[in-house]
C-alpha cells in the first residue's frame, strides 16, 4: 500500500512533525523528559494531547514553540514547523517563522498577560513587528479579534490592564492575541484548567469555532480524555515521556487497546457518576523522572504486564492508518494477525 | 465605545488623583513629625545657647540681654510658633553664632552634600539595575557557579560600612592608582570616591533584590507568551522584562536614596567636603538651634521629596503600584 504517490490536494500538509525527539535535563547527570517522541499535526487539524500530570504534554508544546526552559535541551530529533525543520534556520528566520506560524496559549491566563501592559500593546506587538502593520490598523485588527472571540466591547479591553479582566476574559484575549499573526497552529497547553467550571466549555468551543471557521490547526494539550475525545480530530497519548497510542477521536471510546488509554477513559468521572461514588483511579503512580526505564513505563502499574515488558520498551506499530500504539500485549494479540501489523515510524 | 473609553480615562484620572493625594499625605506628616521632633529635641539636649555663645563667665545681664534677643526667653509655644511661621515661608531663622541665615548657609553648603548624595543615588541605581538583570538573566542559565560568585562578592561588599569602603577606595584610586583626587569639594571628579564610598554597599544589595526580581519574571508564563512571539530581544527587555522588575524595585531605590542623603552628610568629613555636614556637627556642638532645626528640615525635605518621586515612577511604570495603595 502506499505506492501511488500522494498529491498536496489530497493530504493536508504537516504544520507540525516531531520525529523522535528526545528532550533531557542539561546536566552531568540528564534526566530524561521526553524518550523519542514523534508526531504530526496536519493543517486545519484538531489535534488532542493527554496523559497525566508529569507525562511530559507541556514540554512537547514548548520544544514545538523553541521555548524550552533554561537547563532542558533538545538532546536529539528534529522538529519540524510549516515543513521547515527548526534546526537548519538561522535564528532570525526561525524566530519569524514560529513568532508568525506558531500561537501559544498557556494555562494560566492570570499568568500570561503582562500586568504592567495595557491588553491593546501587548495584543499587537507581534503585528507590529513581524508584519509592519501601522499601530492604528493594528488595534483595528485587534479589536475585530476580540469579537470574533466573543468580546463585545473591544475598545474597553484593549485599553485595560489584564487585572481588570476576569480569568475567562483573560483566556480570550491570549487567543485573541495568538490568532492576530493568522498562525497555522495554535497550541494550547491546558487552557481551561484555571478556568472557573462554568467557563470551561466556551473556552473549549471557541477553540473549537476558530479550528473550523479558519481552518487553523489546533493542539490542545488536557488531561481530560473523554473531553479531549469529544472535541477533537484525533487523540494523542503520553505516558513517561512516551507516546504510547494515537488514534482518531471517534474510535476512542471504542477502539482504544493501550492499557494506559482504557485506564485513562476509565477514571475520568461522567455525568452519570452520583458525585459520592468512588472514583476509579489508576493504581500506582507514574515513573519519576530520573528512573531508568528499560522496558515499557507502564509496566509497573499495568494489568496486562508480562515478561519482556519489564525489559523491553515496546515499539510503535500501526493498527491502520490512523491508529498506532506501543504495547507488548497488544502486539502479541496481533501476531496472530500478522496482515494487519506494520511497524510505524 | 468612545463612552466606555470617556469613562475609563476618567476613571484612572480618579486613581490618579487619589493615589497623588493620599504619598502627598504620607509626605505631609512626615514632615509635620520631622518639624516637633527636631524643635523638641534641640530643647531637650542640656546647656544654655546664650551661655555657650557668651562663655563660662559671662555677665548675667549679657546672658538675659542675648536670651532674649535670640528668644529663648519666650514660652515654647510661642517659640514654636514663630518657627513654624517661618518654615512654611521657607524662613529657618539666623544662626545664633555668626548672624547668618539659616538659608544662606544652607545655599553655600549644599553643593558638596547633595553632589555626593545624587551621585550615589545615580551608582546605586544605574549599577544595582545593570549588574541585578545581567545577573539575573546569566545565572538563568549556569546557576550554581554564577551565582555563588555573585552572591559572595555582593554579599561582602553590601556588608561594607561606607568609612571603610572610603578608606579602602582612597587608597585604591587616589594613593595608588592617582585616578581621582583624594579629597576637598568643587569638581564632579572630587564628588566620585565619596558617592562610591556611599554607594557601592546599597548597590551590591539592590543589585540581589533586583536578580531575585529578575529571574521571578524570567519565570512568568507572561515571559514565555511573549518569548514565543519572538520580538526583537530590546523589546522583550524594554517592554516585558525591564518595567516588571522596576515596579517592585524602585520604592526600594527610594528608600536607599534617603539613607544615601543621610550618610552623604556623615562623610563628608571623611573626605574634607565643606558640606552640611560640617554644619549641623558644629551647630548641634554649640547648640545652634536655628542651624540644626534648619538643616534637618532641610535634608528631611530631600528625602521625603526623594522617595515621593520614587515611588510616583513606581506607579506611572505599573499599575498595580497605585491600585495597592488606592485600596
Ligand atoms: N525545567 C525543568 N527542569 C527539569 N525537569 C523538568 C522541567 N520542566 C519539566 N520537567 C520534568 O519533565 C516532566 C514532564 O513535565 P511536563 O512537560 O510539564 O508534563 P505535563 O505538562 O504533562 O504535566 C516532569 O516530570 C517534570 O518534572
Ligand atoms: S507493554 Fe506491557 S506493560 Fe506496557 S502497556 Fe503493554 S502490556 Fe502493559
Ligand atoms: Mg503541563
Amino acid at each position: 500500500m502506499g505506492t501511488a504517490p500522494t498529491t498536496r490536494d489530497e493530504v493536508p500538509a504537516d504544520v507540525i512533525g516531531l520525529s523522535d525527539l528526545v528532550v533531557t535535563t542539561e546536566s552531568s547527570d540528564p534526566v530524561v523528559i521526553l524518550r523519542g517522541v514523534s508526531l504530526t499535526v496536519r493543517a486545519g487539524e484538531l489535534v488532542g494531547l493527554v496523559g497525566e500530570s508529569g507525562s511530559g504534554k507541556s514540554t512537547v508544546a514548548l520544544a514545538i514553540a523553541d521555548l524550552l526552559p533554561e537547563g532542558v535541551v533538545r538532546a536529539s530529533g528534529s522538529v519540524r514547523v510549516n515543513g521547515e525543520a527548526l534546526d537548519a534556520l538561522p535564528a532570525k528566520r526561525r524566530g519569524a517563522l514560529l513568532g508568525r506560524k506558531v500561537a501559544l496559549v498557556l494555562q494560566d491566563p492570570s499568568a500570561s498577560l503582562n500586568p504592567v501592559r495595557r491588553i491593546g500593546p501587548q495584543m499587537i506587538e507581534v503585528l507590529r513587528f513581524h508584519f509592519g502593520v501601522s499601530r492604528a490598523e493594528a488595534l483595528r485588527l485587534a479589536a475585530d479579534r476580540l469579537r470574533e472571540v466573543g468580546i463585545d466591547d473591544p475598545g474597553r479591553v484593549l485599553a485595560s490592564y489584564p487585572d481588570m479582566l476576569s480569568g475567562g476574559m483573560k483566556q480570550r484575549v491570549v487567543i485573541a492575541m495568538g490568532l492576530l499573526a493568522g498562525p497555522e497552529v495554535v497550541i494550547a497547553d491546558e487552557p481551561t484548567t484555571a478556568l472557573d467550571v462554568r467557563v470551561q466549555a466556551s473556552v473549549l468551543d471557541l477553540l473549537v469555532r476558530l479550528n473550523s471557521e479558519k481552518d487553523v490547526a489546533i493542539l490542545l494539550v488536557s488531561h481530560n480524555i473523554v473531553a479531549v475525545g469529544e472535541y477533537c480530530d484525533r487523540v494523542i497519548v503520553m505516558y513517561a515521556g512516551t507516546i504510547v497510542e494515537s488514534l482518531a477521536a471517534a474510535d476512542l471510546m471504542a477502539s482504544a487497546r493501550h492499557p494506559y488509554t482504557r485506564a485513562l477513559i476509565g477514571s475520568v468521572p461522567s455525568l452519570e457518576t452520583p458525585t459520592q461514588a468512588e472514583l476509579p483511579t489508576i493504581p500506582g503512580s507514574p515513573p519519576d523522572p530520573g528512573d531508568v526505564l528499560a522496558g515499557c513505563p507502564f509496566e509497573p502499574r499495568c494489568p496486562l504486564a508480562r515478561a519482556r515488558c519489564a525489559t523491553e520498551l515496546p515499539r510503535r506499530i500501526a493498527l491502520d492508518e490512523s491508529h498506532t500504539v506501543a504495547c507488548w500485549a497488544v502486539e502479541e494479540e496481533l501476531a496472530q494477525h500478522p496482515v494487519r501489523l506494520e511497524p510505524s515510524c | 465605545m468612545t463612552t466606555t473609553t470617556t469613562v475609563r480615562a476618567r476613571g484612572s484620572t480618579m486613581q490618579w488623583a487619589r493615589f497623588l493625594l493620599i504619598r502627598l499625605v504620607r509626605a505631609v506628616v512626615v514632615m509635620v513629625v520631622l518639624v516637633v521632633v527636631t524643635f523638641a529635641m534641640v530643647r531637650l539636649v542640656p546647656g544654655d545657647p546664650a551661655q555657650r555663645i557668651l562663655g563660662m563667665n559671662a555677665d548675667p545681664v549679657a546672658l538675659a540681654a542675648t536670651r532674649e534677643r535670640l528668644g529663648l526667653d519666650a514660652a515654647w509655644l510661642t517659640q514654636f510658633a514663630d518657627y513654624v511661621n517661618g518654615v512654611l515661608t521657607f524662613d529657618f531663622g539666623t544662626s545664633f553664632q555668626t548672624g547668618e541665615t539659616v538659608s544662606k548657609i544652607i545655599a553655600d553648603r549644599v553643593w558638596p552634600t547633595l553632589q555626593a548624595a545624587l551621585l550615589a543615588i545615580v551608582l546605586v541605581a544605574v549599577g544595582g539595575l545593570l549588574v541585578g538583570l545581567w545577573a539575573g538573566v546569566v545565572t538563568e542559565r549556569r546557576r550554581p557557579v554564577t551565582e555563588a560568585t555573585f552572591s559572595g562578592i555582593t554579599g561582602v561588599i553590601g556588608i561594607l560600612p561606607p568609612y571603610l569602603l572610603g578608606t579602602l577606595l582612597v587608597w585604591l584610586f587616589a594613593v595608588q592608582l592617582q585616578w581621582l583626587p583624594v579629597a576637598g569639594s568643587g569638581s564632579l571628579a572630587k564628588a566620585i570616591l565619596p558617592a562610591m564610598a556611599l554607594g557601592l554597599a546599597p548597590m551590591a544589595m539592590l543589585a540581589r533584590v533586583v536578580r531575585v526580581e529578575t529571574l521571578t519574571v524570567l519565570g512568568q508564563d507572561y515571559m514565555r507568551l511573549a518569548r514565543s512571539k519572538h520580538l526583537p530581544g530590546i523589546r522583550l527587555f524594554t517592554d516585558h522584562l525591564l518595567p516588571n522588575v522596576l515596579g517592585p524595585v524602585l520604592p526600594i531605590l527610594g528608600a536607599l536614596s534617603a539613607t544615601l542623603i543621610g550618610g552623604s552628610v556623615v562623610i563628608e568629613r571623611v573626605f574634607a567636603r565643606p558640606g552640611l555636614g560640617e554644619e549641623l556637627a558644629q551647630g548641634v556642638q554649640v547648640g545652634d538651634f536655628p542651624v540644626v532645626q534648619g538643616l534637618v528640615i532641610f535634608l528631611g525635605g530631600v528625602v521625603v521629596l526623594t522617595s515621593f518621586i520614587a515611588d510616583v515612577l513606581a506607579a506611572i511604570i505599573d499599575p498595580r503600584v497605585r491600585r495597592a495603595v488606592v485600596r
